[in-house]
């Protein structure tokens, strides 16, 4: 399956466009052949709009993601530590 | 006085002293923004619409205040173009993408009423890459206006997102533009076009009527020849805002900045880079070491910064587009990989989403640390240089993957996510050339709202060097890449009679210092 810059980036941990940062040479796992949970998820939601190569391209972002998934679940927190999220009661 | 091309590649406080002393017609100078935008800036594909006659009629009427002894400051008559995500009132918003070609708004974006208040006049709005890249652009043909063309090669990329603003300001098309950055787009085509880059702390400038792509990074800067050009820029646009709660006042500076700032230099930042880069970088660290205290090998704490910044990306740009995706209108976008990208953004987990920003939290208290030893972090702005047209990123310089292990992770990547997720400033300063005669960057990361800092050590910088006031090929000869007697027709004489004969002494000579 080919390998688009977003899921090299997406498995690699790098961001996902924007400023196209340094490509990590990271060569992430093989992608499965066959379309995986999300893939198949997605394929059913969005694969309407897209052509054969486009519905390819598409799992293997969506191997990518849940690459990305594991990887950054495997960086434990504890209980206490909240994310970077300001929320307040009133509008300030 | 001949300064068609000069004016436009001269330090804005000396621009801005012209234009004071009437020297320099607003109305000229916009006049000839616009011919030069028309023409050099549609052929690299930097100009997405012109602001015509409301840039005249903004100019006149910045030239009557100054004749009526109404001088707003350094801006005041000063053409400048912006970021074409950025909402206006009188010309369209395109966001840089087909679906949105069209789109109108009944505002101007705070930036660009604040910049109206300093009297600058905005001649164009400037390409970018659709969305801000926010669907996984590969290609730099990611844009409805075409791929952003460098002014120093056009076979090579301006860089992105702000692909108009870092080519205008390259070619003189504009003293200055307005740019965006949520992660790396002001310091990448600052680096690949030659020019400088401020981004600004998070929540000193309002993003009220700027495209939201990632509400918790998305950052608006300028781009400007040097330093001291970006740090006037950002004086006008900074400040609390209650159109954008996340807005605030400036602390306080407890502090000017040091005499002798102290330098960290990134660990591993020129692992696996080109060849130029690299040596570039050393002879910057030379320069920098002459007024600086330059301490090596500064590791940043070990946490999966591009990571993080994915996944907050992708989970906040899904949201803000997700009429887009989910209705198939990413379809229409340029690029090949934008038209199924954001589908796996918009299948991110929300568990995933929150990880990285508990994770973010994470790595506020290592970094304040590190500052409090350092008042800035160094590093390559790029690995190399921009990519070239026609080429998919991931199959461009590929001798920079020879050798790298399977689990290297980019110091120079990990500096650009790691910056914009602690929201802290950055400068992107142009520190020599590479292959096929492409700039490369010097970046600097500074402290929460130490943008003084950055400035300071920029002003010192290009004190000593002068790659900041070099000129493109063909943009190098006075009137050579505009083809009219330029600052003949750039005067307050020729346009409304009101330049003094002294106004045409330095005959356009180029301000180029030695380094």
């Amino acid at each position: 399956m080919k390998k688009t810059r977003r899921s090299i980036l997406k498995a690699a941990g790098a961001i996902s466009a924007l400023a196209a940062v340094p490509l990590p040479a990271q060569t992430p796992t093989p992608a499965p052949s066959a379309p995986g949970t999300l893939a198949k998820l997605a394929r059913e939601r969005y694969g309407k709009f897209l052509t054969e190569e486009e519905l390819a391209l598409m799992d293997e972002d969506m191997a990518s993601l849940e690459r990305r998934s594991a990887r950054l679940r495997g960086y434990k927190l504890a209980n206490g530590e909240e994310p970077a999220v300001d929320f307040s009661a009133v509008r300030r | 006085m001949n300064a068609g091309g000069s004016l436009f590649f001269t330090p804005l406080r000396q621009l801005a002293a012209k234009v004071r002393a009437r020297q320099v017609s607003p109305v000229a100078l916009a006049e000839e923004s616009l011919r030069r935008l028309d023409t050099h800036g549609r052929k690299l594909n930097a100009v997405v619409t012109l602001a015509g006659d409301d840039a005249i009629a903004a100019a006149r009427e910045a030239e009557r205040e100054i004749r009526r002894g109404r001088y707003r400051g350094p801006l005041h008559g000063i053409p400048y173009g912006a970021k074409d995500l950025l909402a206006t009132k009188k010309m369209p918003t395109t966001w840089g993408a087909a679906p949105y070609r069209n789109q109108q708004f009944s505002y101007d974006a705070t930036v660009i009423r604040k910049l109206a208040d300093a009297g600058a006049v905005l001649v164009s709005k400037l390409a970018m890459v659709e969305l801000a890249g926010g669907m996984g652009y590969n290609n730099a043909d990611a844009s409805f206006t075409g791929p952003g063309l460098n002014a120093w090669n056009t076979g090579f990329w301006s860089g992105g997102s702000s692909s108009g603003p870092g080519s205008a300001v390259a070619a003189g098309l504009v003293p200055f533009a307005i740019g965006s950055e949520t992660v790396g787009s002001i310091i990448t085509p600052a680096a690949f076009s030659g020019v400088t880059g401020l981004r600004p702390t998070y929540g000193l400038v309002s993003r009220h009527g700027a495209m939201a792509l990632c509400w918790t990074l998305d950052k608006l800067g300028p781009l400007a020849r040097g330093a001291d050009d970006c740090a006037l820029v950002l004086a006008a646009l900074a400040g609390k805002d209650e159109a954008d709660p996340t807005t605030v006042t400036p602390p306080r500076a407890p502090r000017p900045p040091r005499v002798r700032p102290r330098i960290g230099v990134l660990k591993g930042a020129t692992e696996f880079v080109q060849s130029e880069v690299a040596k570039n970088f050393e002879d910057s660290l030379a320069v920098l070491a002459r007024f600086a205290d330059v301490t090596r090998d500064v590791a940043l704490a070990d946490l999966p910064y591009g990571l993080c910044a994915g996944t907050i990306v992708d989970a906040e740009g899904g949201s803000a587009f997700i009429e887009l995706i989910e209705s198939g209108g990413i379809r229409e976008l340029q690029a090949k990989s934008d038209r199924y990208g954001g589908y796996s953004s918009v299948m991110t987990p929300a568990v995933d989403y929150l990880h990285a920003m508990r994770l973010r939290e994470k790595m506020r208290a290592p970094m304040e640390a590190l500052f409090g030893r350092y008042d800035a972090l160094a590093a390559p702005s790029r690995a190399s240089v921009a990519y070239p047209i026609g080429v998919d990123f991931d199959k461009t310089w590929p001798e920079l993957a020879k050798g790298r292990p399977a689990n290297f992770v980019s110091a120079i990547g990990s500096l650009i996510s790691a910056g914009n997720l602690v929201g802290w400033p950055a400068i992107s300063m142009p520190n020599g050339f590479g292959q096929e005669g492409l700039p490369t960057g010097l970046h600097l990361l500074g402290g929460p709202f130490r943008e003084t800092d950055l400035a300071a050590i920029g002003r010192e910088y290009q004190r000593r060097t002068d790659f900041h006031l070099r000129r493109p090929p063909g943009y190098s000869k006075e009137g050579e890449a505009f083809g009219a007697p330029a600052m003949a027709a750039a005067t307050f004489t020729s346009s409304s009679s009101l330049s003094p004969p002294a106004a045409r002494r330095d005959g356009g000579r180029s301000d180029v210092r030695s380094p």
